[in-house]
Parts: C-alpha cells; sequence; structure tokens
C-alpha cells in the first residue's frame, strides 16, 4: 500500500515537473508585436494617435493576409508616460516570448530608460517618434523610425528665417526634458547658421503653468518670432499665454505641437504657428489617401503625423519579415537591419550609418505647415 | 504694471490655498497634507462638470468648491478624527495625524486618478477668455484680479468672525484649549468639523482659480503648491489669518519679479533660503505669536 501510495506520489511529482518544463504552445499563425505608448498622463494625446495608427496598420495588413499568411497581433501596455512604468513594460515583454519586436515608446525620456532594457534581451525596438539625440546609441537593437527633431527642426527654422525674413529671435525649451532640450539646440544651430539673432533663451519647466514673468520679460526684447521646445501640454500653455500678454509673432513649434488634442486646447492662440513634419494629408497616393479616409471612419478624427509614422513602423516591420523570412526577435533584426529605408506613408526615409554599426533615420525634403484661419496649410520650402 | 497685477493674481491664488492650511493648523494644531489633494480635485472636478458634464461655468464651478468643503470634512474623519483624543505626546498631537493625512492624501489621489484621468484637463475654449482685458497699455488678467479680491473679502470677514461673533469667540477657544473649550459647552467637535469645512472651502476656491487662470489643471497639479504652501504659512505666521495674505504677496512677488530678472530657477532657492533667515530671526513668522516655553 505504501509502495503505491508512494509509487503514485512520484508520478505526479514527475508530471508536475515536465508539464513545468514544457513550452507554451503558440499559435503559428500569429505574430506579435507589442506597443508601449502612453495611452493615459501628459503624453496621451500622442499615444493615443501612435496605437490608433498601429491599429489601422495591422487592420490593412491583415485584411490582405497577414505577414506571410500570419495574422498580425498587437498587444499594448500603457507607460503613462512614466520612465519606470516604461521599465517595466518592457520587462513584460521581455519575458512573454511570444512578442518578437516592440514599437514605442512615446517619449525620448522613456526611450533612455526602458530601451537598454530591449536591447540587452536582443529585442528590436521600433522607435517612431523619439526625437532626442542619442537614441539609435541605445543600441543596435533600436531603430529610429521617425526623424529626429535634429534634423527636422533646423528645416522648419531655415524655411521660417528665410520666409519670414527673420532677423530677430527667442527661443523657448523645456530644459527637463531631452526631447525638447535637443529640439532647442537643433533650432539654436541652425539659426546661428542663418546669422539670426537669438535676443533671448529661456529654459523652463516643463511642469510650471506660469510663464507670464519670462513671458514679460521676452517680449521687451522684440522677437520677431519664437521659436519653441516643448515637452507636451506645456506647449499649449505657454502658446495660450504668449497671445494674452500679447505676444503676437509667428511661432516655430516642435513635434509636441503636432498632436490635435494640444493644438485643439491651445485655441485660437494657434494661429500663425509653424511645425515640421515628414508625412503630407494632401499627399494623394493611394496607400495615403485609404489611411485618412480610414483612420476618420474609425476614429472619428483626423490622421496626424504620429499616426502615420507608427502606422509606418508595422509596414516596416512586415517587410523586415517579408525579408527575412524568420519570425523571431533574430529573424526581425535581421530583416531590419537589411532594409535601407522605406516609404509608405509621407516622405521616403533613409535609414543611415552614423558609424559603430548604428543607423538613423533621414529625410531630404520634410513638410512645413502653418496654422492659418483655424487650417493647417502646407508651407512652400 | 502689469507684472504688480500679475503678483496680485498669483497671490490671490496662493492666498486661499494657504488660508485654509493655517486654519486647520490654528484650530487644530495639525499639518494636512490632503489640503494639495483638495486644491487639485476642485480644479479637476470643475473642469470636468463644466467641460464634459455639461453644467454651465457657475454651476461647475460652484458645486466644485462646496464638494471639495465637503471632501474635507470627510479627510477630518478619516485622518484626524480617529487619533484626535488618543494622543498625548508630540508623536500622537502632530505626527500621527500628519501620516495619517498623508495616506489619505495618496487614497485621494489614486480616486481622482481612477475617476478622471490622469490626463491634463482644461476648461472649453470658448469658456475662457483667450485674451486679457486691455486697460491703456496695460494687460489686466480680470480672474486672477478677482482672485485676489476674493482672498482680501475672506481675509476680511475670517477676522471679522474669528474676532467679532460668537461663533469666533469659540473656534479661538477650542485653538488655545480644545479640552477646557469643552468643560465651557463648547461643541468642540462641530467646531472642527466647520474649521475643517472653511478650509476645504478656501481649497477649492483656490482650486478653480487656478482653473480659470491657466486653464489646465489634473490629479498631480496639487504637487505645484503643496511645499509653496507650507513656505507660505510658516512665512506668514502659522495660525495667522492676515500672515496668508501677506506671505502670500511675498512669495508671489519673489517668483513674478525673479522670473523677470534671474535666471530660471533661482526664485524658488530665494524663497526657502529666505524662509530659512526668517526662521532663524523670527521662528513665529511675520504676523505669528511668539512660541513661549512652558505656556502649555
Amino acid at each position: 500500500m505504501l509502495k503505491n501510495v508512494t509509487a503514485r506520489l512520484a508520478l505526479c511529482a514527475l508530471s508536475a515537473v515536465s508539464m513545468a518544463g514544457m513550452q507554451p504552445v503558440f499559435a503559428q499563425d500569429t505574430v506579435t508585436i507589442g506597443s508601449f505608448v502612453s495611452t493615459s498622463g501628459s503624453g496621451a494625446p500622442f499615444g493615443v494617435d501612435q496605437l490608433q495608427g498601429m491599429e489601422l496598420a495591422i487592420r490593412h495588413i491583415n485584411a490582405s493576409g497577414g505577414i506571410a499568411g500570419r495574422k498580425l497581433v498587437l498587444k499594448q501596455l500603457d507607460t503613462a508616460y512614466d520612465k519606470t512604468q516604461a521599465q517595466s513594460v518592457v520587462h513584460n515583454f521581455v519575458a512573454d516570448k511570444s512578442v518578437i519586436g516592440l514599437v514605442g515608446p512615446t517619449s525620448s525620456a522613456e526611450a533612455f530608460a526602458a530601451d537598454p532594457i530591449a536591447v540587452a534581451a536582443k529585442l528590436p525596438v521600433l522607435a517612431p517618434a523619439n526625437g532626442a539625440a542619442g537614441i539609435p546609441q541605445i543600441g543596435p537593437y533600436v531603430h529610429r523610425i521617425g526623424v529626429p527633431e535634429e534634423l527636422l527642426l533646423p528645416s522648419a527654422a531655415k524655411t521660417a528665417v528665410k520666409q519670414l525674413k527673420l532677423k530677430k529671435v527667442a527661443i523657448l525649451y523645456a530644459q527637463d526634458d531631452p526631447f525638447a532640450t535637443t529640439g532647442f539646440k537643433a533650432f539654436q544651430a541652425q539659426l546661428k547658421a542663418d546669422m539670426v539673432d537669438v535676443v533671448e533663451v529661456i529654459g523652463y519647466d516643463s511642469k510650471a503653468v506660469d510663464f507670464t514673468a519670462q513671458l514679460q520679460r521676452l517680449k521687451d526684447k522684440n522677437p520677431e518670432a519664437l521659436f519653441i521646445a516643448a515637452k507636451s501640454s506645456d506647449g499649449t500653455v505657454l502658446l495660450r499665454q504668449a497671445r494674452q500678454n500679447g505676444i503676437m509673432v509667428p511661432v516655430v513649434g516642435n513635434l509636441s505641437f503636432t498632436s490635435p488634442a494640444l493644438v485643439a486646447a491651445a485655441g485660437d492662440a494657434v494661429e500663425g504657428l509653424i511645425v515640421a513634419a515628414v508625412w503630407d494629408s494632401s499627399d494623394a497616393s493611394e496607400m495615403n489617401q485609404r489611411f485618412i479616409a480610414e483612420y476618420k471612419k474609425s476614429f472619428n478624427r483626423d490622421a496626424t503625423p504620429l499616426a502615420a509614422t507608427t502606422y509606418n513602423c508595422i509596414y516596416v516591420i512586415k517587410e523586415a519579415l517579408e525579408r527575412s523570412k524568420d519570425f523571431s526577435r533574430e529573424g526581425l533584426q535581421k530583416g531590419l537591419l537589411a532594409m535601407n529605408g522605406f516609404k509608405y506613408l509621407g516622405s521616403a526615409i533613409e535609414f543611415r550609418s552614423i558609424g559603430n554599426g548604428l543607423r538613423d533615420a533621414v529625410v531630404d525634403v520634410p513638410v512645413l505647415f502653418q496654422h492659418r484661419g483655424g487650417k493647417l496649410t502646407k508651407m512652400a520650402l | 504694471m502689469e507684472s504688480l497685477l500679475h503678483v496680485l493674481a498669483l497671490a490671490g491664488i496662493y492666498g486661499l490655498f494657504a488660508l485654509g492650511l493655517t486654519l486647520i493648523f490654528g484650530v487644530m494644531e495639525v499639518l494636512n497634507l490632503a489640503h494639495a489633494t483638495t486644491f487639485a480635485f476642485a480644479a479637476v472636478f470643475a473642469m470636468y462638470l463644466v467641460g464634459y458634464a455639461g453644467f454651465s461655468m457657475w454651476m461647475g464651478c460652484a458645486i466644485a468648491i462646496g464638494s471639495a468643503s465637503v471632501l474635507a470634512v470627510v479627510i477630518d474623519r478619516i485622518a484626524f478624527r480617529p487619533l484626535r483624543y488618543r494622543g498625548r505626546t508630540v508623536w500622537g498631537r502632530h505626527v500621527g495625524p500628519l501620516l495619517t493625512s498623508l495616506g489619505v492624501s495618496t487614497i485621494l489621489l489614486g480616486l481622482e486618478r481612477s475617476l478622471f484621468g490622469i490626463d491634463p484637463r482644461h476648461f472649453p475654449n470658448e469658456l475662457i477668455a483667450s485674451k486679457l482685458f486691455v486697460l491703456g497699455n496695460v494687460r489686466i488678467n480680470l480672474i486672477g484680479i478677482t482672485s485676489f479680491l476674493v482672498l482680501v473679502l475672506v481675509v476680511g470677514i475670517l477676522i471679522f468672525l474669528l474676532n467679532r461673533t460668537r461663533w469666533g469667540v469659540e473656534v479661538r477657544a477650542v485653538a488655545e484649549r480644545s479640552e477646557t473649550a469643552a468643560l465651557f459647552g463648547i461643541d468642540v467637535e462641530r467646531r472642527f468639523m466647520e474649521t475643517m469645512a472653511l478650509s476645504g472651502l478656501m481649497a477649492g476656491l483656490a482650486g478653480v482659480a487656478w482653473g480659470l487662470t491657466f486653464n489646465i489643471a489634473s490629479p498631480e497639479t496639487g504637487a505645484q503648491l503643496d511645499v509653496k504652501g507650507f513656505a507660505l504659512i510658516i512665512l506668514g505666521g502659522m495660525g495667522s489669518v492676515l500672515g496668508s495674505l501677506i506671505g502670500a504677496i511675498v512669495i508671489a512677488a519673489i517668483e513674478v519679479f525673479g522670473g523677470l530678472y534671474l535666471p530660471h530657477g533661482l526664485q524658488t532657492l530665494i524663497v526657502f533660503a529666505m524662509l530659512i533667515v526668517l526662521l532663524l530671526l523670527r521662528p513665529q513668522g511675520l504676523l505669528g505669536k511668539p512660541i513661549q516655553q512652558g505656556a502649555r
């Protein structure tokens, strides 16, 4: 009796051990991509756009048969625009062996905190809009898809200076954010190259809501335009208060100003605002027009440059996997490294070598827009 | 001139916030760390009511202010009342309520985030003036000036109530020695409750003023005034109603004029440096009562 009980217990133990050692069975007909954008917190206006762009791309890809017959699946985890949460989320994805690649995060600050974890685990990350300097340098598994601020903003500055014949300007930037600081440096370098007098540089705390003192100081210097590198909603507040304090000159903004939610919050303060992007909504290509129409139909709002960039990210993943024909993390990485660039929505993007085996996204011709009469109007370069 | 008016606008918000804190400290001898959360709640709730629930601006703001007052009473019931008669030591009288108010603040913050979300909110643009009122060459923030006038009015009313009414006599008696006041038939618990309700009202007024002035608020907004509010009441004199007004003007002036003439970030440094010097020279603050050894 005792022997029987012992034998049965041993059998149970053996079964338990062998079951624990079994790998989970994944469906062979799916490809899972992790998304870690901010759908809450101050980054939500950007993150929601990004998520919707990805969802639409996945719907389109799956509708045309997926990737080599496999259905594309997206797993989204919210980073809440918080570095610590971004790290937790990436740890989660690293542990989830079904996830072969990531798209995100929303902010450069989160990327600096969380991407090294993915790099250490050899999990490819496609950075849709992390525009700060140093992002590709995090590691070879980080692939920047959105063109960095240091390339976009000089074009915006150069065009604004030329078209508005600017001689003296002021720069304001959120000095506690790496993305905004990169934007500031990009503006400053181009304005110096164009021999424009920067009469005032004001660094502010992105959490501040009262800029009256700084704006009054700046107003005394009579700048002909303001160049603002904001983090998120601080840009909206700054713009409103600038107009309230009688500063009605044109404003050249960074990527933060492309969010429709934040632009709507600014109200009529956006009149004259100039922003640079790599996506042109008036592009008549079939893919672009389909994207715009279906985005509007699906989400009841207009498509944004951020949504277009993450839409591109998903198509880049598709192309990379079709090249490598290997649906693993390493397969995705090989496929991405085999690509020299892409052209889906917006301008053609090239992956240019920046040394040490790293690459960055560059564009020859960005698009500039100006808010006029409540509409976004394309500016001639 | 515009800078001076801006000082008054900021002082209005800071003063109303600090008035609530100083009332609680003056009467109940506790520092309420949930006061900032109440302030943020009022701002966010007003924006929610007006922007999403369809209330008019006046009604939404009034409900938010009233709700802040009720919330303050609830905070008293949870954080302060259970410990009120237990502590006879410094820990029991002061540190315990401080810690429980911190706990309640954390819980409230979580509730606010789940109810209203973390995203910054704002009033609908069509309801908030995008341009300031211009008189000659001077731009005037009417909401800011109104906040300051409300602060002055409230300070005046409070001073009158505390010094010229029976209610004020009872509150001062409770503040002086609650046990003795109870022996004289004063309803001590009711006075505490009324003090908390008043402080919540101040937080609500400050929160709504903040929302109308800057048109942005989130549950995290309270963190912007938390430390500043304590600095202000220490500067003005803890427990001094008039001191809150003076402290608010001083700190607002440092911020505005510091922002005009000094590199960014130095204003905060100056505020706290001044605070340290003041505490060394005059520990009771500008208008606080001198601390008497052995008086209690």
